[in-house]
């Protein structure tokens, strides 16, 4: 028997809730909810057991118990190398020394050559 | 009430659907570490002078979270992080009483009578009892709240909310700060999946030995300074591809070492007998998600090795997830509303 009036769909409040959870999760799944960020509320001020292990260090440079002492070789092949070290800076200092005779020969030279001609003046001046 | 928490090594996230802002979800956000401080007369006005909360531990005070960079600057110690190589410290009580004040905070309280709360757990999931004892830790701090805790992987969770448009099938990444998560699914069902115990840590870690990037306390004591090395890349934005400058291009070459681990791990569960058996040949999209993925040049590199290791062919797309730092606890929250639609089917059954 057919009827006389169409049949209208019932739509119960399940499926109508159950459309929502979907539609949400869709949402969620495409990631179209915008997110809200938070501020964490922590307590002010807590009281926790223990020590605290703290950042793991690196390295630990063991403390100096004195100041060490100058590094200096006393040994006799490090002599041998001042000897060598020491006859080439004589060397050096040699060589301004010889030029600095050679200057005051020839400033001597010089001297006397002027009294020379001071003489000569000073002799036609009296003759 | 349905709500997610992502224990990762540089951060702890949770998310939830807040029944007084429908149609946004709210976030916690707070950083793993805390910043070690004199327990001074001094140091402890000038933390209540700025409303820095804080702890009193035998011997110093601690900042936990994202107030301890604000309070970095009272310490000569860089700041510790609250998991030591991605597991709960078994020789840190404090670090361990930390992470229960953070989680207490981190978790709106439950509604209803059945609350479910789906957290990741940082390391490497193998059958160690190290894993499995913080495994048991975390999930007990999120039971004490008032949750039935389900654990899941980070990469699993990831590919729920990252892999929609591929049917959930593919490869999805996650490159943390500790470990790299890598799952192969196939609609939304994990055929294999693996984790590593590398992340980007180690990178910054190799790169501030190498450039000698310390800081020294009081004592003479020498720490890395990790911080140092994650704020030069945040402000000189790197590129792996384009490296300029000595640092650039060492880092750029600690990835090809830590990409290339992951490009086997990859190639290894693909020639695995439950992603051949589902799969075949089938091309399948990559998505990579995590902070570490977030460097420029990330997806090119990859690639690279990809076609290095002779896995190119079997890859349709890698593709870097739109929020790389927060997929890992949007799609653990995805997981959680599926379980819980589950459960209600299974006890209306």
């Amino acid at each position: 028997m057919l009827a006389s009036k169409p049949i209208q769909p019932v739509v119960s409040e399940s499926v109508v809730n159950g459309a929502k959870d979907l539609s949400d999760l869709e949402d969620l799944l495409q990631n179209r909810l915008p997110i809200d960020l938070c501020q964490v509320e922590l307590p002010l001020r807590v009281s926790l057991f223990g020590r605290p292990a703290g950042p793991r260090r690196l390295r630990i440079d063991a403390a100096h118990s004195r100041v060490p002492a100058p590094h200096m070789n006393m040994s006799s092949e490090r002599r041998g190398d001042e000897s060598v070290t020491m006859s080439a800076q004589r060397s050096a200092f040699e060589m301004p020394l010889q030029e600095e005779q050679a200057g005051e020969k020839k400033s001597a030279a010089t001297s006397a050559s002027l009294d020379r001609a001071l003489h000569y003046l000073q002799d036609r001046t009296d003759t | 009430m349905i709500c997610a928490i992502d224990f990762g090594s540089c951060c702890i996230r949770s998310v939830f659907r807040n029944p007084r802002t429908p149609g946004r979800l709210s976030m916690y956000a707070e950083k793993s570490e805390y910043a070690l401080i004199p327990d001074t007369g001094h140091h402890r006005r000038s933390l209540a002078d700025q409303q820095i909360p804080f702890a009193e531990c035998e011997g110093s005070l601690a900042v936990v979270g994202n107030n301890a960079a604000r309070a970095q600057w009272l310490s000569r110690v860089p700041c510790t992080p609250l998991f030591v190589e991605g597991a709960v410290p078994s020789d840190d009580p404090p670090a361990r009483q930390m992470l229960s004040v953070l989680t207490e905070a981190m978790l709106p309280p439950v509604d209803a009578e059945r609350s479910l709360c789906v957290l990741t757990v940082p390391g490497v999931p193998d059958e160690s009892q190290r894993v499995q004892k913080n495994a048991e830790f975390l999930s007990r701090l999120v039971r004490m709240r008032g949750y039935s805790p389900f654990v899941v992987n980070p990469a699993e969770a990831s590919l729920l909310a990252t892999c929609h448009d591929a049917t959930f099938t593919g490869i999805s990444i996650v490159m943390g700060a500790e470990t790299t998560s890598v799952c192969i699914a196939r609609y939304g069902i994990s055929l294999a999946n693996e984790s590593i115990a590398i992340g980007s840590n180690w990178i910054d870690t190799e790169v501030a030995r190498q450039f000698q990037v310390q800081v020294w306390d009081g004592e003479g004591n020498s720490f890395i300074d990790l911080e140092s090395i994650r704020q030069w890349k945040q402000q000189s934005c790197p590129h792996l591809r384009n490296a300029v400058g000595d640092r650039e291009r060492m880092m750029s070459r600690l990835y090809v070492v830590v990409l290339d681990r992951v490009t086997r791990t990859v190639a290894q569960l693909l020639q695995s007998t439950p992603v051949r058996n589902a799969l075949q040949r089938q091309k399948l999209a990559v998505m990579l998600s995590g902070g570490a993925t977030m460097i420029e040049g990330f997806a090119s590199l990859l690639t690279e090795r990809f076609i290095e290791h002779e896995i190119a062919e079997r890859i349709q797309s890698i593709r870097l997830a739109p929020d790389p730092a927060t997929a890992v606890v949007r799609g653990a929250l995805i997981f959680g509303e599926l379980e819980a639609r589950a459960l209600a089917v299974e006890e209306a059954a």
